[in-house]
């Protein structure tokens, strides 16, 4: 086990974005407010892209519309039991909220990255997705581990 | 410090998922209208329409016309009944209709039944209900109620809808004006456990 500092830096290596493919949510309920400009999935979210999944609690979309009609989503906002999970490989957290201007997607709360082994919790993780930084905050643990 | 190429998996489940998320819903966005936009059709069923099935009462009525709004009307059925004497409930047996509010703006609606209550101010499709829009979505309910003094649309039953945006499966829908003063500030409400799945790319 080793510490990491608070505010560590880290580079993330750029991967390609899926092309095709077929992407399915499931939840309780979803109410669409044009008045507020949100979109709500409610109770038990799942979204699945291919081996791919998200759950949450909940899930709000805030969008917004111009004056030539053209709608623009502007964040995403999950909530509680937050799990982004892929293969073996499970991330953790309370909060997880996607900005699309600056396209960095900001995790709070109880962060847990569990990944082939090697696992690394803190309170609070920024990444911007365009570089691939991330900067990892408050009292941060790492566990080395092996893949296997 | 775990290696880079842990960072760029969970980079990579980022990049996926949530352009993928916003995708879907800013696909789906578009069945509702622009909140400038004032939909006068739900405020009155048109005085005309409500005239039309209460002096049928025939075997294979059909219309075809233009309404006091404006919009262009077709509307088929096998029989029309009203239901009692002061012709306040009517019943209309394999209808299927089409409304046009303009060329490019239109949709068609079948069902087994219809009933318009003109106390209650509300028309139900029941049985095999199929809606299609010009925009290229397709309804299809077990059953429709429309309030159409309170702009409100609701499903009892389960609703599967099709479009642009992929599908949805509901166990029930609701769709409403939350300001009928301002006529907007629209919201599609699905219920009872959603499911919806979007296609994307080659």
């Amino acid at each position: 086990m080793s510490q990491v500092s608070a505010g560590t830096n880290v580079s993330l290596g750029s991967i390609e974005m899926e092309k095709s493919g077929t992407i399915e949510v499931t939840s309780d309920s979803l109410k669409i407010d044009s008045n507020v400009g949100i979109a709500t999935f409610d109770g038990n979210v799942e979204i699945k892209l291919n081996k791919i999944i998200l759950k949450a609690q909940k899930i709000t979309v805030t969008y917004s519309i111009d004056e030539n009609s053209k709608q623009e989503i502007t964040e995403i906002l999950a909530i509680n039991d937050v799990f982004f999970i892929s293969n073996k490989d499970i991330t953790k957290a309370d909060r997880a909220l996607y900005s699309l201007s600056d396209n960095t997607i900001k995790l709070s709360g109880n962060i847990l990255i569990n990944q082939g082994g090697t696992s690394f919790s803190g309170e609070e993780l920024s990444i911007n997705l365009d570089t691939g930084q991330g900067t990892m905050s408050g009292r941060v643990k790492a566990i080395l581990g092996s893949d296997e | 410090m775990l290696k880079d190429d842990k960072y760029s998996t969970l980079v990579a489940i980022f990049k996926v998922m949530l352009p993928c998320l916003a995708l879907i819903i800013l696909s789906t966005l578009f069945l509702l209208p622009d909140n400038r936009t004032k939909i006068q059709a739900l405020n009155t069923i048109d005085k005309s329409t409500l005239d039309i099935v209460k002096k049928a009462g025939v075997n294979k009525p059909s219309f075809r016309g233009t309404l006091a709004s404006g919009s262009n009307l077709e509307l088929y059925a096998t029989e029309i009944i009203p239901k009692n004497n002061d012709k306040k409930i009517i019943e209309i047996n394999e209808i299927s209709a089409r409304l046009e509010l303009n060329k490019n703006n239109w949709a068609t609606a079948s069902a087994k039944k219809g009933v318009v209550n003109i106390s209650e101010q509300t028309a139900e499709m029941i049985g095999k209900v199929s809606v299609k829009s010009s925009n290229g979505v397709l309804i299809e309910t077990s059953d429709l109620k429309v309030f159409y003094a309170k702009s409100l649309v609701k499903t009892e039953g389960e609703v599967f809808m099709k479009g642009p945006f992929g599908t949805i499966t509901a166990g029930s829908a609701e769709f409403y004006d939350m300001n009928q003063n301002s006529g907007t500030g629209y919201v599609l409400l699905f219920n009872k456990g959603v499911k919806m799945q979007y296609n994307f790319g080659e």
